[in-house]
């Protein structure tokens, strides 16, 4: 285990590497102090960037990018009262309190100090449970995946929206667009019109870059602009006491942000509201949550950035995402041939334990580059939005482009583009179908080789334990939340 | 005349839309060859079970009683806009160049987003192209639409 983290550390250590561990935090802390942009947005536009570098090196970049922009997002919460990012909804709480209190450098100091405890505990526990489950992995089978695949897309379609039936049905929508292409197991043309360029299927990054990066172009157009509100630059730092006292509170949430975010679909914006929730619920200042109160800052914070590690142990043991970003990261590996899974800790070890060490590294420079850049990432929150929007529509443009250089693949990012606006304006999850995309291909594929090793009985999903359980939990997850609804109704 | 204010909802517009699309799709398929090994399915089976559990799923999206009406914002203009101005921008990416038209869509998105500051925004374009420019024609090496430039 030991030598697998020396491995790791020594893959590292070089100078492309690092710089792109720096450079990842740098673009993730402005991406996320955008109010707007999102850690998704954030790495699916940073995709074309990778196109030509080393797969080590493009995922470190991509992973730093993803860890970063979840704690950027806390930044202009705190500063100025809008959340940068959704989870740094639950962060502006207290934090945007302490500020109006003329105390925002003691909640932006908490802000990247929990951030960067609960992203180092969640590369602990990527480290520590990736490698055995990855060994439990290595023994399923068709059916196994199948299952798993139903338990992934059931989570996502219960969590992505307060409407059951709309995540289900986008879900499905994801799924029916995997099936456009040449049929995997006969060769023959399913929906490809006629066009040439659809028989490989619908190209995943231009879909993933319309999906996040264009249709926010589209919706944040059309609400025009306000300019930011100007923020005090002055303010007072905490004592190393105060930080430290909150241990407990950033080992609590970092631990509970890991496991959600082992969980396919549960995302940062849940775990940071869960997470608040929780040490609001242990803790012996309740009621000075929402008015201040630094625990209130430190427990979302360190929450949302321990699931980048736990998003990723599903990503790379099974090669199921746990999160829409971390969705965007399988198509960034497959982009380079790397395909996640058991298989991979064989075949690129290299890879696994760098990005292991790497998140390590980048919460140290997510932690410097947090504490020294405070009034710089301020300024960053009243840069004209409009010149952003113009900036992320060509890079979409371009990115897409770049992608098998063909135009086919820019009209699937606008198409994805207008469906990600459509979906937004008509209030529909857009997460569900990202996950259907990665996710539809391990459905199929699995399900019809499941039902040839049977002969063509179905009974194959349940009678192996494994796939049994996981299509129980499915079940379980959808008609969890009818059953708290219903459980809810009756406590009232 | 109730069914009629329920069908202006437009969870069940959007639902009716998918049924509609997923018939289509449903009939467009046709037959496939029938597969020879015991078990496995034929090419259509997959994806006409999909659309069947979508048309299903948008059934019970009518069908379910309406609590809240749903959220949905009415198109301005501006949207309009953004999205003419990019299919017009895509269509002739190959033909124009897009050294030629980046730089238009550059000025045309801040402008009508709202931004009035034509100095700022002149500026960023010619930030904007030069550091694309830098990273994907020089370093990553990706052949950009020359257009009229490549002639």
């Amino acid at each position: 285990m030991w030598d697998n983290l020396v491995l790791g550390f020594s893959t590292i250590a070089t100078l492309p590497a690092l710089t792109a561990i720096v450079s990842g935090v740098l673009i993730g802390i402005l991406c996320g102090v955008l109010p707007g942009l999102s850690a998704s947005t954030a790495v699916a536009l940073m995709v074309p960037f990778t196109f030509g570098m080393d797969p080590l090196v493009s995922v470190l970049l991509l992973v730093s990018v993803y860890l970063a922009g979840e704690y950027g997002g806390s930044i202009t919460a705190i500063a100025i009262g809008t959340p940068g990012t959704p989870p740094a909804a639950a962060t502006m709480l207290d934090g945007y309190e302490l500020t109006k209190q003329g105390k925002p450098g003691l909640a932006l100091t908490t802000s990247v100090v929990a951030s960067s405890i609960g992203g180092m505990i969640g590369a602990i526990v990527l480290f520590a449970f990736s490698e055995p489950l990855a060994r439990v992995a290595l023994s399923f089978g068709a059916p196994e995946y199948f299952s798993l695949a139903v338990f992934g897309l059931a989570i996502i379609a219960s969590l992505a929206s307060d409407n059951l039936l709309k995540g289900f049905l986008i879900m499905l929508i994801g799924l029916f667009l995997t099936t456009i292409g040449l049929d995997g197991f006969t060769g023959e043309e399913r929906y490809t019109f006629g066009i040439p360029k659809l028989m490989d299927g619908i190209s995943f990054i231009p879909a993933l870059i319309g999906l996040f990066a264009m249709s926010s172009v589209f919706y944040d157009v059309e609400k025009g602009f306000s300019t930011a509100k100007s923020v005090a630059l002055s303010f007072a730092m905490p004592k190393l006491r105060e930080l430290a006292g909150l241990w407990k509170v950033y080992l609590h949430s970092s631990l509970l942000g890991s496991i959600i975010g082992v969980l396919p679909g549960a995302g940062a914006t849940i775990t940071a509201f869960i997470c608040y929730n929780e040490v609001k619920r242990f803790s012996k200042n309740k009621d000075k949550f929402g008015k201040g109160c630094l625990e209130g800052v430190a427990a979302p914070e360190a929450g949302n950035n321990a699931v980048v590690g736990g998003s990723l142990v599903p990503l790379l043991t099974l090669g199921i995402p746990g999160s829409a970003t971390s969705a965007v990261l399988i198509g960034a590996l497959m982009l380079h041939n790397i395909q996640p899974g058991p298989l991979l800790f064989q075949t690129n070890g290299e890879i696994v334990y760098g990005i292991f060490a790497g998140l390590f590294v980048a919460c140290i420079a997510q932690l410097i580059l947090g504490l020294i850049g405070v009034p710089l990432w301020i300024k960053v929150i009243s840069a004209p939005k409009p010149l952003l929007l113009s900036v992320i529509a060509v890079i979409s443009v371009v990115g897409s482009y770049g992608y098998n250089n063909s135009i086919v693949d820019v009209w699937v990012m606008f198409a994805f583009g207008l469906l990600g606006y459509i979906l937004k304006k008509l209030d529909f999850p857009a997460s569900p179908i990202i996950l259907a995309l990665v996710l539809g291909g391990i459905l199929e594929e699995n399900f019809r080789r499941a039902l040839i090793i049977s002969g063509g009985e179905y009974k194959i999903f349940i009678t192996q334990p494994i796939s049994a359980t996981l299509l129980a939990m499915a079940v379980l997850s959808l008609l969890s939340p009818v059953l708290m609804n219903r459980l809810a109704r009756k406590t009232n | 005349m109730k069914v009629l204010e329920q069908l202006k909802n437009t969870d069940r517009i959007f639902a009716m839309v998918i049924i509609a699309v997923s018939m289509v799709l449903y009939w467009y398929i046709g037959g496939m060859e029938e597969p020879y090994s015991p078990g496995a399915l034929s090419a259509s089976t997959y994806p006409r079970l999909v659309l069947g559990c979508t048309i299903f799923v948008s059934l019970l999206l009518i069908f379910r009683p309406a609590r809240l009406p749903a959220k949905s914002d009415s198109t301005s203009q501006r949207g309009v806009l953004i999205i003419i101005l990019m299919v017009a921008y895509i269509s002739l990416l190959e033909t124009v160049g897009f050294f030629i038209l980046t730089p238009v869509v550059l000025i045309l998105i801040p402008i009508v987003a709202g931004l009035k500051r034509y100095r700022l925004i002149l500026l960023s374009v010619f930030v904007v192209l030069l550091g694309l420019y830098g990273v994907f024609v020089e370093v990553l090496n990706i052949p950009l639409p020359q257009g009229l430039l490549g002639e």
